[in-house]
C-alpha cells in the first residue's frame, strides 16, 4: 500500500515524494517535538495550543517550500489527528466524514483507495476500542500508516 | 538659427514630456486603491525585519513611496517580487512604465499554493465568554472547492496578546492600541476547531463575487504584508476594518459605515449586503454551525423514544448504557449515539471538568457504533437565519415620556450593539450587548439631564433548549455605568455597578423566564446605601416575530442601611418595522412610575 502512496507522491511531485520517504521512520511525537509544544491533557487546551503555534508562523513562504522532514505529510497528517482527534475518531466510527477526506488529502491517498484505507483503520480501532484499550491520536495515527 | 529653434523644441518637448509623466505621477499616487496599498491614512505599516515603506515618509506620502518604488523596481528588478500588488497596479495604471522581468520563485509558490478562484468572507458569531470575542469575528478563506473545506487556507487578522495579559489589560490595551495587529495564515480546520468546536460559535460563509485575478491581487498584497504589524485597536482598526480595507482593493465601493467611528464585524456583513450599489457583494451564504447547534439540531430530529433513550443514558449508571443501547435495532441507535457525542463535546466545553462517567458512557457508545455496519445518519439540515438579516448595530432613538405629569423629549445613542429586544438572529439567543449607552430627558422646564449611561450591559440567560442535564448554564448579567437613582429626581445621578446569577427557563422558542439573585454597588448613597443586594425576576415573551416584550422586576435591600430598600419594575416592548427601525413602548418604576414611547433608527 505504502509503494502505491509512494508512487502517487511521485506523479505529484519530486519534492513531495522525496519528504514521503524521509518522513517513513519518521516518529511525529518523538522526533518533531510537537507533543512537546502542542500536546495537552485536554484536547481543547491542546487545539488551542496549537493555534497558538501556527499563529507564530505567520512566514507563509517558508510554509509553502519548505522540504523539513518535519514539515512533511506524515507530519501534517499526525497533527492534523493530534488536532482534531475527537472528530476523527467519531467520524471512524461512522465510517465517514470531512475529517477523514481531509486526512485521506494530506496523506494524498488515491481516491480509489479510499474506502480500503477507511475501513482498515475502522476495523483496527474497532479493535482497541472492543480491547478497551488505551485510544490515542498516536494509536490511530499509527493504525493508519500501516494501512496506507 | 536652424539649430536654436531644434533646440527649443527638443528643449520644450522634454519639458512638456516631464510635465505630463509627473502629471501621471500625481495622478497613480492619488489613486484610492496605490494609497491603500500603502494603507495612507490609516495606522503605518511596520515592517518586523525590514521597512515596509522604500520612501523615509512613505506612510504619509503617496507619491513619494510611488518614486521609490519605480526606482526600487528598476534599479533592483527583485524588489518586485517584494511588492507584487504594486508591481500589479503599476501594469495595471501604468503599463508605459518598462520594468525588467523577474522571477518571483517564493511569491509564484505561494500562489500556486493559495490562488483560487473564489474567496469567502467568514463571520464568527459573538462569544460573551471572553471581551475579546463579544463583537464576533471575520476571517477570509480561499476556498478549494472540494468536498470540504477543512484544508482550505484562511488569512486573518487580529491582535497578538502575550499570554501574562488578562482581560482587563486586553480591554484597556485593545482600545487603547497598546497592541500590534498581524495578518495570519491557517488552514480553515484550526478555525473549525476553535469557534464551531472549542468556544461553540457559529459560522456564516459569505462567498464573494470576485473574479480570480482579484483574488489574486488581495493575495499578493496580504504576501506584501507579511511579518509586517499594525497598531491594533479594538473597536476600529481591528479584524473588520483590515479585512474592509483589503476588499476595498478590489470591489469599488466603502465596507465601513460612512459616518460611525467604530466598525463592527456584522457591520461588514451588513455592507457587502447593502452596498450602496444595492446589490449583496455575495453570491451565496454557508452556515457553518457549532457543536452546540449540532446537539440543537441531532436532538430535535430524534423521536421520542430516542430521546428518552438518551436522557436514560445520560442519567444512569454506566453500567446500563450498553443494554440500553442493545434495546435499539443499528437505524435507531446510530442517531442516538451521534447526539451522545454532541452532547459529550458540548459539555466538554461547558464544564472544565467532564465527569469521568460520562466519558466512559461515550467509549461504550462508541464501541457500539464500531461495531454497527458503517454509515452516517441522514439528517435533515437547518439553517438559522443569516446574520445580515439582523438590525444594524447603532442605535439613535428618540421619544416622550411622562413621569409624574411631567413630560420630557427623550434622547439616546447606543454605539453598539443589541439589547434583549433587538431582532438579531446571528446572537447569542436570550443575550443583551450593549456598550456605550446614553439616555439623555429634556424635560418641561427646559432642563437638559442625563438618565443614563451604560458603559456596558451584558446579559446571558443560558436557558436550555433541550432539557437534557447541563444544557443550560448560570443566567447571568453585569452592567457598568452612571444613572439616576430614582424617577423622583432629576439630578440624583451616581455610578454604578450591578449584575446578577440565577437560573432561566425557556419554554418554547422566543420565550425565557428567569429568576436570580441581584447586586448592585453605586457611589452615592442618597437612597439609602452604596451597597444593596436582593432577587430579580425577569423575561422575554416573543408574540409575533415583529412583537416581543422584556420585563423585569427587582427587590432589593441595602446591606448597609438594611432598613433602606429599592424596588423596580421594568416593562418594555418592541414592534419591528424593518432592520432599521422600531417602535418601542416602555414602562419602568423606580420610586415613582414613568411611561415612554420611543422611536428607534438602527445605522
Amino acid at each position: 500500500m505504502f509503494k502505491k502512496l509512494a508512487i502517487a507522491a511521485t506523479l505529484m511531485t519530486a519534492t513531495l515524494s522525496g519528504q514521503a520517504m524521509a518522513q517513513e521512520n519518521i516518529n511525529p511525537w518523538k522526533h518533531c517535538g510537537i507533543g512537546a509544544i502542542i500536546f495537552d491533557d485536554n484536547g481543547t487546551a491542546a487545539a488551542i495550543s496549537n493555534i497558538i503555534w501556527d499563529l507564530g508562523t505567520t512566514a507563509v513562504s517558508s510554509k509553502v517550500s519548505s522540504a523539513d522532514s518535519c514539515e512533511g505529510k506524515l507530519v501534517t497528517a499526525a497533527v492534523f489527528i493530534q488536532d482534531n482527534f475527537k472528530k476523527v475518531m467519531e467520524e471512524t466510527s461512522q465510517g465517514e466524514g470531512e475529517h477523514l477526506v481531509a486526512m485521506m488529502d494530506i496523506l494524498g491517498v488515491e481516491q480509489a483507495e479510499r474506502a480500503n484505507v477507511i475501513a482498515a483503520v475502522r476495523a483496527d480501532m474497532a479493535i482497541v476500542m472492543a480491547a478497551n484499550a488505551e485510544t490515542s491520536p498516536q494509536t490511530y495515527y499509527n493504525a493508519v500508516v500501516a494501512n496506507i | 538659427m536652424l539649430r536654436r529653434s531644434l533646440l527649443r523644441i527638443a528643449l520644450l518637448s522634454c519639458i512638456t514630456f516631464n510635465v505630463l509623466a509627473q502629471t501621471a505621477l500625481n495622478e497613480l499616487a492619488s489613486h484610492p486603491v496605490w494609497q491603500q496599498l500603502l494603507h495612507t491614512g490609516q495606522t503605518p505599516v511596520s515592517g518586523e525585519s525590514k521597512p515596509f515603506y522604500l520612501a523615509t515618509e512613505g506612510s504619509e506620502n503617496p507619491l513619494a513611496e510611488l518614486q521609490a518604488t519605480l526606482s526600487a523596481f528598476k534599479q533592483n528588478p527583485q524588489s518586485q517580487c517584494r511588492y507584487p500588488a504594486r508591481r500589479l497596479f503599476l501594469k495595471r495604471y501604468y503599463p508605459a512604465r518598462y520594468f525588467p522581468a523577474v522571477q518571483c520563485v517564493d511569491y509564484q509558490a505561494y500562489l500556486d499554493a493559495f490562488v483560487t478562484d473564489s474567496l469567502s468572507l467568514i463571520y464568527a458569531s459573538g462569544y460573551l465568554g471572553n471581551p475579546a470575542s463579544m463583537f464576533g469575528h471575520v476571517f477570509l478563506k480561499f476556498n478549494s472547492d472540494g468536498v470540504h473545506d477543512l484544508l482550505d487556507n484562511t488569512f486573518s487578522f487580529g491582535a497578538r496578546v502575550p499570554d501574562s495579559d488578562n482581560k482587563l489589560a486586553y480591554i484597556i490595551k485593545g482600545i487603547s492600541g497598546g497592541y500590534e495587529g498581524h495578518f495570519t495564515n491557517q488552514k480553515y480546520h484550526h478555525h473549525d476547531l476553535t469557534y464551531n468546536e472549542s468556544e461553540l460559535r457559529n459560522l456564516w460563509e459569505y462567498r464573494l463575487g470576485l473574479e480570480r485575478s482579484e483574488v489574486e491581487f488581495i493575495l499578493a498584497h496580504l504576501w506584501e504584508l507579511e511579518n509586517t504589524s499594525m497598531t491594533y485597536y479594538f473597536f476600529r482598526q481591528n479584524c473588520a476594518y483590515q479585512l474592509a480595507k483589503l476588499l476595498e482593493l478590489v470591489i469599488d465601493t466603502p465596507l465601513t459605515e460612512p459616518g460611525k467611528y467604530q466598525v463592527m464585524p456584522v457591520d461588514l456583513i451588513m455592507r457587502l449586503n447593502k452596498a450602496e450599489n444595492s446589490s449583496p457583494l455575495y453570491k451565496n451564504v454557508r452556515f457553518h454551525g457549532s457543536r452546540q447547534q449540532a446537539l440543537y439540531k441531532h436532538y430535535s430530529q430524534l423521536n421520542s423514544e430516542q430521546q428518552n433513550t438518551l436522557m436514560t443514558i445520560l442519567t444512569a449508571p454506566v453500567a446500563q448504557t450498553t443494554e440500553l443501547l442493545a434495546a435499539l435495532d443499528d437505524e435507531d441507535a446510530k442517531p442516538v449515539i451521534d447526539t451522545l457525542y454532541d452532547y459529550v463535546a458540548f459539555q466538554e466545553v461547558r464544564q472544565d471538568d467532564v465527569a469521568a462517567e460520562l466519558q466512559e458512557k461515550k467509549r461504550l457508545a462508541m464501541s457500539k457504533r464500531f461495531a454497527m455496519p458503517p454509515g452516517k445518519v441522514e439528517w435533515q439540515n437547518i439553517t438559522p437565519v443569516a446574520p445580515h438579516y439582523a438590525q444594524f448595530t447603532s442605535l439613535l432613538q428618540t421619544g416622550l415620556a411622562v413621569n409624574n405629569d411631567v413630560s420630557a423629549v427623550m434622547l439616546r445613542y447606543r454605539a453598539n450593539y443589541y439589547d434583549l429586544l433587538t431582532y438579531n438572529p446571528g446572537r447569542i439567543p436570550f443575550s443583551e450587548l450593549s456598550t456605550f449607552d446614553l439616555r439623555l430627558a429634556y424635560s418641561d422646564n427646559r432642563e437638559l439631564s442625563v438618565q443614563q449611561f451604560n458603559l456596558l450591559k451584558v446579559i446571558n440567560l443560558n436557558a436550555s433548549q433541550t432539557g437534557l442535564p447541563g444544557d443550560d448554564a448560570l443566567a447571568w448579567k453585569l452592567a457598568l455605568g452612571y444613572r439616576q437613582q430614582s424617577k423622583q429626581c432629576r439630578h440624583c445621578g451616581s455610578a454604578f455597578v450591578e449584575g446578577f446569577v440565577g437560573k432561566a427557563w425557556s419554554p418554547g422558542a422566543g420565550h425565557v423566564f428567569y429568576g436570580a439573585v441581584s447586586g448592585t454597588a453605586t457611589s452615592s448613597n442618597r437612597m439609602g446605601g452604596n451597597l444593596a443586594a436582593g432577587a430579580e425576576v425577569g423575561g422575554v415573551i416573543t408574540v409575533t416575530p415583529k412583537l416581543a416584550i422584556s420585563f423585569s422586576a427587582g427587590h432589593q435591600w441595602y446591606v448597609n442601611a438594611l432598613s433602606e430598600h429599592r424596588q423596580y419594575v421594568q416593562v418594555e416592548s418592541r414592534w419591528l418595522i424593518n432592520q432599521q427601525w422600531d417602535l418601542r413602548a416602555t414602562y419602568e418604576y423606580l420610586g415613582q412610575a414613568e411611561a415612554g414611547v420611543h422611536i428607534s433608527y438602527y445605522y
